[in-house]
C-alpha cells in the first residue's frame, strides 16, 4: 500500500514537471523569453547634469514619468551624466523628465537638445554562448565519473540518470522562467549553475540508493 | 584548562570575524585607512564600458597645415547588408578573443548595422576599445600613382617571428601567407615592379645619382663628350632598371619593407634590427598587433565609434545591503535552529561557521577573486556545504558519541558525494569567461578551506566539549 502511494506520488510529480515543461515550451515558442530591460530593444535619453547625480532622485522622477519599468544608470567616472532607459520614450515623456531633473539641478542641457536614442537589443545566444562549452566539458567529465563510480548500479541506468535528471531540471527552471515571465539577465546563469549542481547531487543520492 | 582553550578559540574566531567584516583601520595621513584588502568587484556590480559603433558616414582628412576637414562618406548599399554587419560583429568578437577579453557582450542591430559592445573595465579596456575600429588593411600599391596591385582579400594568414643576425641584433619579421590569387598576383608584381627593399633602395640610389649628374650637367658641358663614349653599356642596364616602377606594401596606410618574396608568402621587416630589449619588445608588440588584426578578418563595412562610455551598474548599494541582510537573517535562523537542537555543541559549531565565513571572505580578497553575481552564488553554495557538513558531524556525534568517528564519517559522506561538484568547479576554473572562472575559483577555495578549517577549528571545539 505504502509502495503504491510512493508510486502515485512519483507519477504525480513527473506529470506536474512534464506539464510545466510543455507549457514552458509553448510559452517560449509563442512569446519567447522575457529579457531584462537593458537587453531588450529600448530607448534612452542621456542628461549631462554637470554635477554628481543622486541616482535615487532621478529614479523617482523616472518612475513618475515612465512607470516602474525603467533603468537609471550614471555615466562616466564623475557620475555627472545620467542615462534613463525604458522600452519606449515619447517626446512628451522626455521633455517632462528633463524639466523635472532641471528643477533639482542646474545645468545647461535642455529638453530640446536631448535626443531619444534607440538602442540595440541583445540576442540570448550572445548573452550566454560563452557559458556553453564549460558546461558541456564539465557535463562530459561528470558523466564519465558517474559511470565509473556507480557502474555496479547498472551502467545504462546511471547513464540515463546522469543525462536526463540535469536536463529535466534545467528545462524545468527555464520553463518556470518562461511561464512566470521572469526576465533573463545577469541572475540567470547563477540560477542555471545552482540547479545543475543540485541535480548532480540528486543523481548521486539516487545512484547510492 | 579546557574551558580556557574553548574561550581562546572562540575569541580568535571573533577577532578574525571582526577583521574580515569590519577591517583594520590605521591612521594614514590624517585619515583612517582600512588595511584589509578590499573586494574586487566585477562589471555587474561596479560598472562597465559601453562602446557603440555606427556605420561610418563621414571621413576626416588632414591637410598640410594640420587642419582637419570632414566630408560625407558614402558606402555602397550593396555593402551595407545584414551579412556584412554580421561579419563585422564576428570579426570584433575574434579580435576581442585574440586580445584575451574575458567578459564582453556584443549586440547588433541588423537593420542599420549599429553595434554595441559591453566590456569589463580594467587596464586593457582602452586598448580593446582602440582595436575595435583599428584597421589591418594590407595592400601593395604603385608608389607614384597609388594604384592598388594586391589587396588583403589575397592574404590568407599572417604570422611573425624574429631572428638574430651575425652582428647580434634581433630583427622582427612578419610573414603574410597568400591565397592562390595572391600568389599569381605577387609573381606578376615582382616581374613588373621593384618591390623588395634592396631593389627599391638600388633604384632610389640610382635615381638620386642621376639627379645629381643632371645637376652637374647644367654646370659643365665640355667634358661630357668623352665620358659618354666610355660608358654606353652601364647606362643601358641602368635605364632598364629604371624602367621598373616601384611598388610598396602598406599595412593600415603605413609602409613596410619587403625582405623576401617566396612562392606563397611575403616576408616583411617590422622595425629595424636592434640589440635593445625595449625596441625589440616594441617591434614584437607591433607585429603581434598586425597579426591579430589580419587574422581576425577585415570589416567589409567601415565603422566609426559613436560613443565610448563608462556606465555604473544599476545594482546599487541599497540592493546589496538588502541581499546581505537577507543572507544574515537566513544564517541566524539556521544557527538558532542548530543551538536549539544541539545545545552547546550547536552553539560552538555555529560560531565556527561564522569564523569560516570570515576566513572565506578574507581568502577571496587576497586571492584576487572578482566579486560577480556568480561569485556570490558560489559563496552561498560553499557556506551551505559547510553548514551541511557541520550538521552531519553534529548528528553523528549525537548517535555515536565520538567526535573523531563523527568527523571521519561526516567527511566521507559529504565529500565523496561532492566529487562531481568539485569536477564542475575545476572545469569552470579553467574557463576563459570571467564570471564562470570566478565561480570556479571561489568554489575551489571553498573546497580547500572547508576540510582544513573544520578539522582545525570545529573538530577541536567539539573534542574539547566531549573531553570536558
Amino acid at each position: 500500500m505504502k509502495q503504491l502511494t510512493e508510486k502515485k506520488k512519483k507519477i504525480l510529480a513527473f506529470s506536474v514537471i512534464a506539464l510545466i515543461i510543455v507549457i514552458g515550451i509553448i510559452v517560449t515558442i509563442v512569446l519567447g523569453f522575457n529579457k531584462e530591460l537593458k537587453y531588450k530593444q529600448n530607448q534612452s535619453i542621456e542628461i549631462y547634469v554637470e554635477q554628481k547625480v543622486d541616482e535615487k532622485k532621478i529614479k523617482e522622477i523616472a518612475n513618475q514619468v515612465l512607470g516602474k519599468k525603467n533603468l537609471v544608470e550614471t555615466i562616466e567616472i564623475y557620475q555627472d551624466m545620467v542615462s534613463i532607459t525604458a522600452e519606449t520614450i515619447s517626446e512628451e515623456q522626455k521633455n517632462e523628465i528633463v524639466n523635472k531633473v532641471k528643477e533639482n539641478y542646474e545645468f545647461e542641457q535642455t529638453a530640446e537638445n536631448t535626443a531619444i536614442k534607440t538602442n540595440v537589443k541583445t540576442r540570448i545566444w550572445d548573452m550566454y554562448k560563452n557559458y556553453i562549452i564549460p558546461f558541456i566539458i564539465s557535463g562530459v567529465v561528470v558523466f564519465v565519473y558517474m559511470i565509473i563510480r556507480y557502474r555496479k548500479s547498472g551502467i545504462l541506468k546511471v547513464m540515463l540518470r546522469t543525462l536526463i535528471i540535469p536536463i529535466i531540471a534545467e528545462l524545468l527552471l527555464l520553463s518556470i522562467i518562461a511561464i512566470t515571465r521572469l526576465p533573463l539577465g545577469k541572475f540567470t546563469p547563477i540560477c542555471v549553475i545552482t540547479v545543475y549542481i543540485i541535480s548532480i547531487v540528486y543523481v548521486i543520492r539516487r545512484n547510492k540508493k | 584548562m579546557k574551558k580556557v582553550k574553548i574561550i581562546t578559540i572562540v575569541l580568535a574566531i571573533i577577532l578574525v570575524s571582526l577583521i574580515a567584516f569590519a577591517g583594520i583601520y590605521i591612521q594614514t595621513q590624517n585619515r583612517m585607512e582600512n588595511k584589509v584588502k578590499d573586494y574586487q568587484l566585477g562589471s555587474e556590480l561596479k560598472g562597465r564600458r559601453v562602446i557603440e559603433l555606427e556605420v561610418s558616414d563621414t571621413t576626416t582628412e588632414t591637410d598640410e597645415n594640420g587642419n582637419e576637414t570632414t566630408a560625407a562618406r558614402e558606402q555602397s548599399p550593396e555593402i551595407l547588408t545584414e551579412e556584412n554587419y554580421e561579419i563585422v560583429k564576428n570579426t570584433i568578437e575574434k579580435r576581442l578573443q585574440n586580445l584575451g577579453a574575458q567578459d564582453y557582450i556584443i549586440s547588433l542591430n541588423k537593420e542599420d548595422g549599429k553595434i554595441r559592445i559591453e566590456l569589463e573595465e580594467n587596464q586593457n579596456t582602452d586598448l580593446l576599445a582602440y582595436y575595435l575600429t583599428a584597421s589591418g588593411e594590407v595592400k601593395i600599391v604603385e608608389k607614384d600613382t597609388e594604384t592598388e596591385l594586391l589587396n588583403d582579400s589575397m592574404v590568407k594568414k599572417a604570422s611573425y617571428n624574429y631572428s638574430m643576425n651575425s652582428e647580434g641584433s634581433y630583427q622582427v619579421y612578419l610573414e603574410l601567407k597568400l591565397t592562390k590569387e595572391g600568389q599569381a598576383k605577387i609573381e606578376e608584381i615582382s616581374n613588373n615592379y621593384a618591390v623588395l627593399a634592396n631593389e627599391i633602395e638600388e633604384i632610389e640610389t640610382a635615381q638620386e645619382e642621376k639627379e645629381n649628374a643632371e645637376n652637374t650637367e647644367d654646370t659643365g658641358t665640355a667634358e661630357e663628350g668623352t665620358e659618354n663614349q666610355e660608358a654606353p653599356e652601364t647606362e643601358a642596364t641602368e635605364n632598364q632598371e629604371n624602367t621598373k616602377k616601384i611598388a610598396v606594401l602598406k599595412i593600415a596606410d603605413t609602409e613596410y619593407d619587403i625582405e623576401k618574396i617566396e612562392k606563397n608568402k611575403i616576408t616583411i621587416t617590422v622595425g629595424s634590427a636592434t640589440t635593445n630589449n625595449i625596441t625589440l619588445n616594441n617591434n614584437l608588440s607591433m607585429a603581434t598587433e598586425i597579426v591579430m588584426l589580419i587574422n581576425s578578418g577585415k570589416y567589409p563595412v567601415i565603422y566609426d565609434v559613436y560613443s565610448n562610455r563608462y556606465i555604473y551598474d544599476d545594482i546599487n548599494s541599497d540592493i546589496a545591503l538588502y541581499v546581505t541582510l537577507a543572507m544574515i537573517a537566513i544564517l541566524l535562523v539556521i544557527l538558532i535552529g542548530m543551538i536549539i537542537k544541539y545545545r552547546l555543541k550547536g552553539l560552538l559549531s555555529g560560531i565556527s561557521i561564522i569564523g569560516f565565513i570570515a576566513i572565506l571572505t578574507l581568502l577571496l580578497r587576497y586571492t584576487n577573486i572578482l566579486i560577480t553575481i556568480e561569485t556570490i552564488g558560489a559563496i552561498i553554495i560553499t557556506i551551505v556545504i559547510n553548514i551541511v557538513l557541520n550538521v552531519a558531524i553534529l548528528n553523528k556525534v549525537q548517535k555515536i558519541n565520538s567526535v573523531n568517528e563523527a568527523v571521519k564519517n561526516g567527511y566521507k559522506e559529504i565529500f565523496l558525494d561532492l566529487i562531481p561538484v568539485m569536477i564542475i568547479s575545476l572545469v569552470f576554473c579553467f574557463s576563459g569567461w570571467t564570471n564562470l572562472n570566478n565561480f570556479g575559483m571561489t568554489m575551489f577555495w571553498g573546497f580547500v578551506l572547508i576540510p582544513v578549517y573544520n578539522i582545525i577549528v570545529t573538530k577541536t571545539l567539539l573534542k574539547l566539549i566531549e573531553e570536558n
